[in-house]
């Protein structure tokens, strides 16, 4: 079965050539911190329109590549490109990012952090605002320090999705949301890829509900690109996410 | 039953809910190589700006009773912003509902700040008695020619320290029991008692050299005092704190909030409106919200209209003799402060808020975020200060109108004045400025040596400044053409020197996020996967 998976992988992970095609590529990048191996090697590319999942177990460098994609950190070694270009302010104009656990100014109601958002983020659009206010059923009267752990979440999504960037990256985006809103955000992500001018790349430990919306996966493990794989060619071979991450990592 | 229950409240070293309370403090205690060194740096330029500022004008008591303030001010601010922090830690939770009695939760807390004001104690010690040896061993001067004085100093503030440090930390603690309900009238005198030894600061001009209160011999009764206290309070903390100090932490009520979770907070519905602002005015105007957060709390208000009340009644009676300068040079101190200060804690918030992430990844520079958090802060103090100003005007209005004083505003006193209004305004500029240094020192340890010791300076310049450049005699003396001259130097070098920290502790702020990511993980924490 393993080697089953390698050729798949070995398939999907081959480099493409053209570049503007590509949402995402990083080649050979290696991060490390005070001397420990955070990433090492890491390649892999990322086409646009597609939605990626980036699936590992806790510690697998998972946050530290997003933080490389979003040019929060730079790699210690490896070059990345994100929409063609190197990670720097420019390409945060084109990206839009849900950090991992990450708050937002509690001080304020909801409906003022999205004014404030909508004034800082150049690509923001209010009719998706309000779309995404309605999906997700989120009360902007209330304020940030009342909303409950999945309320937040929510509001934190819905900031990111209600922006008009090509790259939208996802760094556990579902941790206390509810089942039904799950679902929610789900369908609304294939809807939004459905149209194919914007790219996802989403790490969640929630495999099954996310199933059936990746056009790839790529897994994580010790800070190496353990595979890539297409998720038709998986379903084509009766495999699913699921039972692909659990071969790799059992 | 477990072993807390059958001993409580008492705690040995090795337990583990005391060792988990000292960890707390662990990474800014001197327990590694880096940490250690910086320890070291930082006591050792304590010691070169004792013996540059103070020589050998004061006795070695007056040096030990300054380092028994900040002694003071530390223990109490240490423990006291734990416990504002409280509500808002993700571990509350866990720590509520651990399988101990109250009494010992409340008695490892106590103990657990010790070590780190400890470490603060006998740094200060250390700076005072090297201060004074040295001193004494180059110079001739009286105050220090005794030796026996100088060691008798030494032993007899070395216990005062350790009675402080355990006293006012203990007293601190008491604060849980004022967070809530009719106790909150109880905030005033726990600030009191934090402001009390701002006081003891004047010790410099007002004591004698010879004061029987500061001697040895007094001294050791003071500490037998506050030795004779420490079980009293602990026993107070130990049956009041688990009654009365734990329902606002359950309703997650934060003093900072203003508000507490109530029903009747939870369920309102605000209908502040949407800014609508654009670009950076946007992310301006979302750093000066939090500002106007903390205007909005209702004791801050107080506190603040209380103080323009001061600055009133301080116009209306020092308009006379010019010594309405004397109050503008106290009042500017406020904001030369409350600036630097403000963008720490923001700074901190925001590492500790995890709302670091979603700053940096707004979609401008790294240098026109910090610079709007900047003019948020650098607005504020000007806002704030200027209803202090505003109270200080009204109130030599009146004066001025109803009970005109013969003699105020002289040429001098007004040039005076303007010195000291330009000499903070540069200040604040250039010290906010090269504050930002510290945060860009995430994976360049170099950088922490260079930013560390900037960012002292920066709180001490009031200090240095009312002590060195604007000395109360100005007054008398008038500005001299050398003194416009340093002021015009200061700007001229100070400030394109600020602005270069600034840009290069800009530019370096992600690198904070390594520094945590890489201290997380040497402490075996998973947060960044």
């Amino acid at each position: 079965m393993k080697q089953m998976l390698n050729s798949y992988a070995d398939a999907a992970h081959t480099l493409s050539a053209d570049s503007a095609q590509l949402a995402v590529r990083c080649r050979e990048v290696s991060m490390s911190f005070k001397k420990k191996n955070v990433l090492h090697g890491v390649s892999f590319e990322i086409k646009r329109g597609s939605i990626v999942g980036l699936l590992g177990p806790n510690g697998a460098g998972k946050s530290t590549l997003m933080r490389i994609l979003t040019g929060l950190m730079e790699p210690s070694a490896g070059s990345v490109e994100v929409l063609g270009s190197k990670p720097s302010v420019d390409t945060l104009r084109d990206l839009s990012f849900l950090p991992d656990r990450g708050q937002l100014p509690n001080w304020l109601t909801a409906e003022q952090w999205l004014g404030y958002a909508s004034g800082i983020y150049p690509d923001w659009d209010r009719s998706l605002e309000n779309q995404w206010v309605r999906k997700l059923e989120v009360d902007v009267s209330l304020r940030i320090a009342t909303l409950s752990r999945g309320q937040e979440a929510r509001l934190q999504l819905l900031t990111c999705l209600s922006r008009r960037a090509p790259l939208v990256i996802l760094d556990e985006p579902f941790t206390g949301v509810d089942l039904l809103s799950r679902e929610n955000i789900s369908s609304a992500i294939a809807d939004e890829a459905a149209a194919g001018d914007r790219t996802f790349l989403i790490a969640t430990h929630d495999i099954r509900e996310m199933e059936s919306l990746f056009d790839r996966i790529l897994l994580i493990g010790d800070g190496t690109i353990k595979g890539v794989y297409d998720t038709e060619a998986l379903r084509a071979q009766g495999q699913s996410v699921e039972s692909c991450y659990r071969e790799v990592f059992a | 039953m477990n072993q807390y229950e059958r001993s409580r409240p008492g705690h040995s070293f090795d337990d583990p809910l005391l060792k988990m309370e000292m960890r707390a403090f662990t990474s800014y205690m001197p327990t590694s190589k880096n940490s250690a060194g910086i320890w070291a740096i930082g006591t050792l330029l304590a010691i070169i700006v004792c013996r540059l500022a103070f020589a050998d004008r004061y006795t070695p008591e007056q040096i030990y009773l300054l380092g028994a303030v900040l002694l003071w001010i530390a223990a109490f601010t240490i423990t006291f912003t734990r416990i504002l922090m409280l509500p808002q830690n993700a571990f509350r939770e866990w720590w509520l509902t651990l399988p101990v009695p109250r009494e010992t939760l409340v008695h490892a807390r106590m103990l657990g700040s010790l070590p780190l004001t400890g470490c603060f104690a006998a740094a200060l010690w250390l700076v005072a008695t090297v201060h004074s040896v040295l001193t004494s061993a180059i110079t001739d001067s009286p105050l220090y020619a005794d030796g026996d004085r100088i060691i008798g100093a030494a032993l007899a503030y070395a216990a005062l320290y350790a009675a402080i440090t355990i006293l006012i930390t203990f007293i601190a603690m008491l604060v849980m029991i004022a967070m809530q309900g009719w106790r909150q009238w109880l905030l005033p005198l726990f600030f009191s008692i934090w402001c009390i030894p701002t006081v003891g600061l004047g010790v410099l001009y007002i004591t004698h050299p010879d004061s029987p209160w500061l001697a040895a011999g007094r001294v050791w009764l003071y500490s037998a005092g506050a030795f004779l206290l420490i079980p009293l309070v602990r026993r107070l903390c130990l049956n009041l704190i688990p009654k009365y100090g734990f329902d606002w932490i359950i309703a997650k009520r934060s003093l900072l909030g203003g508000h507490a979770l109530r029903a009747s907070f939870l369920s309102s519905r605000t209908k502040a409106q949407r800014p609508n602002a654009r670009g950076f005015k946007s992310l301006y105007a979302l750093e000066r919200s939090v500002f106007r957060n903390i205007s909005a709390i209702r004791w801050v208000r107080m506190v603040y209209g209380i103080l323009v009340l001061g600055t009133t009644a301080g116009g209306f009676i020092t308009l006379e003799d010019d010594n309405w300068v004397q109050l503008i040079r106290a009042l500017i101190v406020i904001p030369g402060i409350f600036t630097v200060t403000m963008l720490t804690l923001r700074f901190n918030l925001d590492i500790n808020k995890r709302r670091l992430e979603w700053v940096l990844t707004f979609p401008y520079s790294r240098l026109t975020v910090m610079l709007s958090r900047l003019l948020a802060a650098w607005a504020t103090s000007g806002i704030w200060l200027g209803g202090l100003a505003g109270g200080m005007a009204l109130g030599a209005a009146a004066r001025y109108l109803f009970v005109r004083p013969e003699h105020f505003g002289s040429h001098t006193a007004v040039l005076c004045g303007v010195y000291m209004i330009a000499m903070y305004f540069v200040y604040i500029i250039s010290s906010s400025l090269a504050s930002t240094l510290t945060y860009g020192y995430g994976n360049r340890q170099w950088l922490a040596y260079v930013s560390i010791p900037i960012l002292m300076l920066a709180y001490m310049g009031p200090m240095l400044f009312n002590q060195f450049i604007m000395p109360e005699s100005l007054i008398q003396s008038g500005i001299s053409e050398s003194r416009w001259v340093g002021l015009a130097l200061y700007a001229v070098i100070g400030l394109p020197l600020s602005w270069g920290a600034f840009v290069l502790g800009s530019k370096g702020i992600a690198t904070t996020l390594y520094m945590i990511q890489a201290r997380q993980r040497k402490q075996g924490i998973k947060t960044f996967e």
